[in-house]
């Protein structure tokens, strides 16, 4: 109850800083994307069940704010979570270069999914300039932020662990 | 709540769940467009005060990184500045002369006032689209203030965007330079009617795309871009930007062009919500709208002239250009009037804050 209490509200605070904050620190006109290294986060250091309900959750907020209907994101990024989850096997709390590996291919393959769907199917072709102006910045700075805000959530992890184990013994 | 306990159902099955409830959920918002407004309602009703405050701090903190530039840059600006008072107080009385011309005409065409001044209302921008590929943001005003589905935003004179959702006291707009926008436009001065459609690439390098330009027209850089009057969503005469490098498509049937969007959607933090709708519009005469009431003045217009002298068509083709002029020179003004009314809810607004 405690851990789903966290992580909501690691969620909301990940989605206000994201939607308000980030806006005024912008890099080359885009704003890292906050929510996706948290679904990274819970889908390696906790498995693919809790990876796909964060990723649920982080998705369908921001289909409520700024989709015009409800699901698609929601849908990416629980897709991403589980996914995430798989590798849970080979994670090891020390270790920085899996989440780095992690979120540079699920902010690649977030982004594809995203101009597939919103953006190709309007007929808008010129993949290479879309890559060049969004997906690269937008990767290369949540790549960034990943650096110290993956041991933010993986201290959270942790402490949320050690407060479960305390209670059981 | 205990989701990550090893004797519950197994992951695979979850995710086909959740799934399922994803294009449930899809489906139902396509086909019941405003089934999940309480939903929205609920989580904006928590949300959106947050928001408003994380957004308030970080704009004050923002505006005092600004605010530390330094003197010389600002003593230069302030005199920039009032060259430009000196040069707009000049162009104001240009355009009362042009008014009262204008009035003096109007009473002998029996033309009644084409443009009402609207009722707007100051709003403060709240959250802006938290993924990189879209152009929409959340105002703090909603139904609460009067404000619906189709108002038109305006911000630095210009028009930033269309409200196309509405909760208690929030409200989602799509700016112009979104990739799915386009708004029908007039090249000012002119008759014509282009489409202005913002696109992702193109806002990236600071412009708009202006497309289907009647090949027939010639077009200065530089010209201004009006909304247009058949739009039926977007009241017309509201200043868009202005149109440069101008280009005959590869159809060779129309032109496209580029337009610098006067609205600065980098740091947008204080809109005027225009609270009247396109669908409301109506002019104080008594046709429908503004197009209407050009039409059926110019047909009273000729039908009096060929009353009086039949056979006379020199005199209508005069009659019908001194119209179009009018509209033109009128719809600069309200342009005028719209800066005039935002630069002075800008100046409210920051008063309010110190």
């Amino acid at each position: 109850m405690k851990r789903s209490i966290t992580i909501g509200i690691i969620i909301v605070v990940c989605f206000l800083l994201q939607s308000t904050v980030f806006h005024f620190l912008e890099l080359a006109g885009v704003v890292p994307n906050l929510l996706l290294i948290v679904t990274m986060s819970f889908g390696l250091m906790r498995g693919r069940r809790e990876g796909l309900l964060v990723g649920f959750f982080s998705g369908l907020l921001i289909d409520i704010f700024f989709g015009s209907i409800l699901g698609p994101y929601a849908f990416i990024y629980m897709t991403l979570g589980y996914g995430n989850g798989f590798f849970h096997r080979i994670y090891y709390v020390e270790d920085v270069l899996l989440p780095m590996t992690m979120i540079t291919l699920n902010d690649l393959i977030y982004n594809v999914i995203v101009y597939i769907v919103f953006f190709l199917m309007r007929n808008r072709l010129d993949f290479p300039t879309y890559f060049m102006d969004v997906v690269l910045p937008e990767m290369i700075y949540t790549i960034l932020i990943t650096l110290f805000f993956y041991k933010i959530l993986a201290r959270i992890n942790l402490r949320l662990k050690r407060v479960k184990e305390a209670e059981q013994l | 709540m205990n989701f990550h306990d090893k004797k519950e159902i197994p992951p695979k099955y979850i995710y086909l769940f959740m799934t399922v409830i994803c294009f449930i959920l899809l489906l139902f918002s396509v086909v019941f467009k405003n089934r999940f407004a309480p939903l929205q309602t609920v989580t904006s009703a928590i949300i959106t005060p947050m928001q408003s405050g994380i957004n308030e701090v970080g704009a004050s903190l923002y505006n005092r990184m600004v605010q530390h530039k330094d003197k010389n840059a600002l003593l230069k600006e302030n005199q920039e500045l009032t060259a430009k008072v000196d040069e707009y107080s000049a162009e104001i009385k240009k355009y009362e002369q042009e008014n009262y011309e204008l009035k003096r005409l109007q009473e002998l065409l029996n033309l009644k006032e084409q443009y009402v001044s609207y009722n707007t209302i100051g709003a403060r921008v709240i959250a802006t689209d938290s993924t990189n590929w879209f152009h929409t943001f959340v105002i703090d005003k909603g139904t609460k203030d009067g404000v619906q589905v189709g108002c038109n935003i305006l911000a630095d004179g210009g028009l930033a965007g269309i409200v196309t959702e509405v909760g208690k006291d929030y409200a989602k707009v799509r700016a112009i330079i979104d990739d799915n926008s386009s708004v029908s436009a007039t090249i000012s001065g002119t008759d014509s009617l282009c489409t202005v459609s913002g696109d992702l690439t193109a806002i990236k390098e600071g412009y708009i795309n202006v497309g289907y330009i009647n090949k027939e027209v010639s077009v200065e850089d530089g010209a201004e871009l009006v909304t247009s009057h058949v739009s039926n969503k977007f009241l017309p005469g509201l200043l868009i930007g202005y149109i440069s490098e101008v280009q005959m498509d590869a159809n060779n049937l129309t032109q496209s062009a580029k337009c610098l969007p006067v609205v600065d959607f980098k740091n947008l933090q204080e809109v005027l919500v225009i609270l009247d709708l396109k669908a409301n519009y109506k002019t104080d005469s008594e046709s429908k709208n503004i197009y209407d009431s050009i039409q059926h003045t110019t047909g009273e217009a000729e039908t009096a002239t060929e009353e009086t002298s039949t056979g006379s068509e020199t005199s209508e083709d005069i009659s019908t250009e001194t119209d179009t002029s009018e509209e033109s020179s009128s719809q600069e003004e309200t342009d005028e009037e719209t800066t005039e009314t935002s630069t002075e809810a800008t100046t409210n607004d920051s008063g309010d804050e110190e």
